[in-house]
C-alpha cells in the first residue's frame, strides 16, 4: 500500500507544480477567449481533464492544455447557445468581447477588430495562438490537432486574409464616397 | 514578428505578466485542492497507452466533453440536483444558497474576503452588458453594450457594438437614479459611502426615499445594481434589505439575458415580476430580469424558463468594475 501512498502523492505533486506554473497562462488563455466571467470554468474543466490524464501529459504540458481549453471553450459557448433565448450570435460574440481592452488604440484597433472579426473561427484561432499565446507553428498544431507543417500554411493563410481585409479597410476609408446618404432632414451623415 | 504579429500582439487583451501571480490566488487555490480531491482516472502504475500526439488529444478531447457535460448537468435543474463534479456554478466553498436566508449569509461571507473599493473621482465605473428590451413584452431588441462614466464628472463614454467608443459630457446611465436621492451621478458614490451598513437602518433610509413602497424600493435597488458598480459588502448588505421587504420571494433558478444560471430574489408589482439575479458561485449581481405576469403562473417557472413574449426586459452584467480610464476594463 506504501507504493501506492507514494504514486498518488507523487501524482498530486506533478499536479501541483504543473498547475502553478501554467494556472495564470491558461487562465489568460480563457479570458481572451470568453472573458472574465466563464474564464474561472475553463480553466477548472482544463486543469481536471489534465489531473485525470496526469500519468500520459506530455514532458510540455502547454501546448496539451490549451487544446483542453479549446474544447472547453467550445464546450461552453456551445452551452451558452443552448441555454439562451435570445439572439446567439449576438450573445457569443458578447462572450468574445468581454476582456477586450480598446484603451488608447481605440480607432486603430476598430479597423484591425473588424478585420479580424470578419475572419473564420480557425483562422483567428490560429492568428491568436501565434500572437497572443507566442506559440511556435508546431505547438500551434498540437493545439489545433494538425501537423507543424499544416499550422504553418494555416497560419500563413490567415495571417494573408488578415492583410488583405485590412488593405481594404483601408483603401475604403481613403476613398470618399460618391454617394452620400442624407437623413430625413436633408443633412449629411 | 512581423509588423501584424506586433499589431495583433499588442491588441492582446490580457496580458501574460498580469497572470503571473494568477496562481496564488484564492480561487486558484481552491480549484486546486477541489481537482486533488478528485480520483484520477488512471489506477496507479497504469502505462500510458497513446504514444502519438493525436491519440492523446483525443483523450484530451474526450475527458474535456466529458468535464463539460459534468458542468452542462450540474447547471440544468434536475430532479436529484446532483453536486458537480466541477464547475464553479454548483461548487462553491459556501455552497449554493438553497433559501433567501443562505443567499444573504453566503454573500455575506462572500463579501467578507474581498477587497471593498472606494472609487475617487478620477475613476471611471465600467459595465459590460448584454440586454434585451421590449416595450410591451415580446423581446423586441437585443445588445450588447459597453461603458465608462467617471465618478466624479459627468463625463461619459460608451462603446455601444463592436468596439466603437464615443465620447460625451451628458447623459450617460445614472444621470438620475430613480429611487436615490441627489440630483447627479458624481454624487452617487459619496452617498453610498455615507449609509449604514446594519441592514435595517439601511432598510428603513432606501425605503423612507421610496415613500415606503416595499416595490419601489425593490426597483432601487435593482437599479442601483444595475448602474453603479458597487463593492461586494454593500450588495451583500441590499440583498438582506431585499430579502426583508414584503412581497419578496426567493428563486434557486433564474436565467440571465446572456442565459447564464443564477439564483434570485424576486418581487410581483405593478403587473410585473422583477427579478434580482445573483451568481451562485461568487455571490454578485449578474443580472435583472422584468417579466409581465399574465394569469397566475409560476413564479419560478417564469424565472427560470424566461418566455420572450413576455420578457420586458433582461440584463446580463458581463463584466463591471472601477478602472483608471475609458476604455480600460476590469
Amino acid at each position: 500500500m506504501n507504493g501506492t501512498g507514494s504514486h498518488e502523492e507523487r501524482q498530486a505533486q506533478l499536479f501541483t507544480e504543473l498547475f502553478a506554473a501554467n494556472y495564470g497562462l491558461v487562465l489568460a488563455y480563457a479570458r481572451r477567449r470568453v472573458g472574465a466571467d466563464i474564464a474561472p470554468d475553463v480553466v477548472a474543466d482544463t486543469f481536471l481533464a489534465a489531473w485525470r490524464n496526469i500519468d500520459e501529459l506530455p514532458a510540455d504540458p502547454l501546448p496539451w492544455l490549451y487544446r483542453t481549453a479549446h474544447f472547453a471553450v467550445a464546450n461552453q459557448r456551445r452551452t451558452l447557445a443552448r441555454r439562451g433565448r435570445l439572439d446567439d450570435r449576438a450573445r457569443l460574440q458578447a462572450a468574445s468581447d468581454i476582456a477586450i481592452d480598446h484603451s488608447d488604440q481605440v480607432a486603430a484597433d476598430m479597423e484591425l477588430t473588424a478585420a479580424f472579426r470578419a475572419l473564420s473561427e480557425a483562422d483567428r484561432e490560429v492568428l491568436r495562438l501565434a500572437a497572443w499565446e507566442g506559440l511556435r507553428a508546431g505547438e500551434i498544431g498540437m493545439v489545433v490537432g494538425c501537423s507543424a507543417v499544416a499550422a504553418k500554411a494555416r497560419l500563413r493563410r490567415a495571417r494573408q486574409r488578415l492583410s488583405r481585409r485590412l488593405a481594404t479597410a483601408m483603401s475604403e476609408q481613403e476613398t470618399p464616397s460618391l454617394v452620400r446618404r442624407t437623413t430625413a432632414k436633408g443633412t449629411g451623415i | 514578428m512581423n509588423d501584424l504579429d506586433c499589431r495583433l500582439a499588442a491588441w492582446n487583451p490580457v496580458r501574460a505578466e498580469d497572470m503571473l501571480q494568477a496562481s496564488s490566488s484564492a480561487d486558484a487555490t481552491r480549484l486546486l485542492h477541489r481537482i486533488l480531491s478528485q480520483p484520477t482516472a488512471n489506477p496507479p502504475g497504469r502505462r500510458a497507452l497513446w504514444s502519438s500526439w493525436q491519440a492523446k488529444a483525443w483523450v484530451a478531447g474526450v475527458a474535456a466533453t466529458a468535464a463539460a457535460i459534468a458542468v452542462v448537468v450540474a447547471t440544468v435543474p434536475s430532479a436529484h440536483h446532483q453536486p458537480a463534479v466541477v464547475g464553479f456554478q454548483h461548487g462553491p466553498s459556501l455552497g449554493v444558497a438553497s433559501n433567501a436566508a443562505e443567499l444573504v449569509d453566503y454573500a455575506t461571507r462572500s463579501a467578507a474576503s474581498t477587497s471593498a473599493f472606494v472609487p475617487g473621482p478620477r475613476d471611471w465605473a465600467y459595465f459590460e452588458k448584454f440586454y434585451g428590451l421590449s416595450s410591451s413584452g415580446g423581446l423586441e431588441g437585443t445588445g450588447e453594450a459597453q461603458t465608462w462614466q467617471q465618478v466624479g464628472t459627468s463625463s461619459y463614454a460608451a462603446s455601444w457594438h463592436h468596439g466603437q467608443l464615443t465620447r460625451g459630457s451628458s447623459g450617460g446611465p445614472g444621470a438620475r437614479l430613480t429611487g436615490w436621492p441627489g440630483p447627479s451621478w458624481t454624487g452617487m458614490y459619496p452617498y453610498l459611502a455615507s449609509l449604514p451598513a446594519q441592514p435595517t437602518a439601511l432598510r428603513k433610509i432606501i425605503l423612507g426615499n421610496n415613500d415606503v413602497d416595499p416595490g419601489a424600493a425593490f426597483a432601487a435597488i435593482e437599479n442601483l445594481f444595475g448602474n453603479f458598480p458597487v463593492s461586494a459588502q454593500l450588495q451583500a448588505e441590499l440583498y438582506a434589505v431585499l430579502v426583508s421587504l414584503p412581497g419578496v420571494g426567493f428563486t434557486g433558478h433564474a436565467v440571465d439575458a446572456a442565459g447564464r444560471p443564477g439564483i434570485g430574489l424576486y418581487m410581483v408589482h405593478d403587473g410585473h415580476l422583477d427579478a434580482v439575479i445573483v451568481n451562485p458561485r461568487t455571490y454578485v449581481y449578474m443580472g435583472g430580469l422584468s417579466i409581465a405576469v399574465r394569469g397566475h403562473p409560476s413564479y419560478a417557472a417564469l424565472l427560470a424558463h424566461p418566455s420572450t413574449e413576455t420578457v420586458l426586459e433582461s440584463t446580463a452584467i458581463l463584466n463591471s468594475g472601477i478602472v483608471s480610464r475609458p476604455g480600460q476594463v476590469p
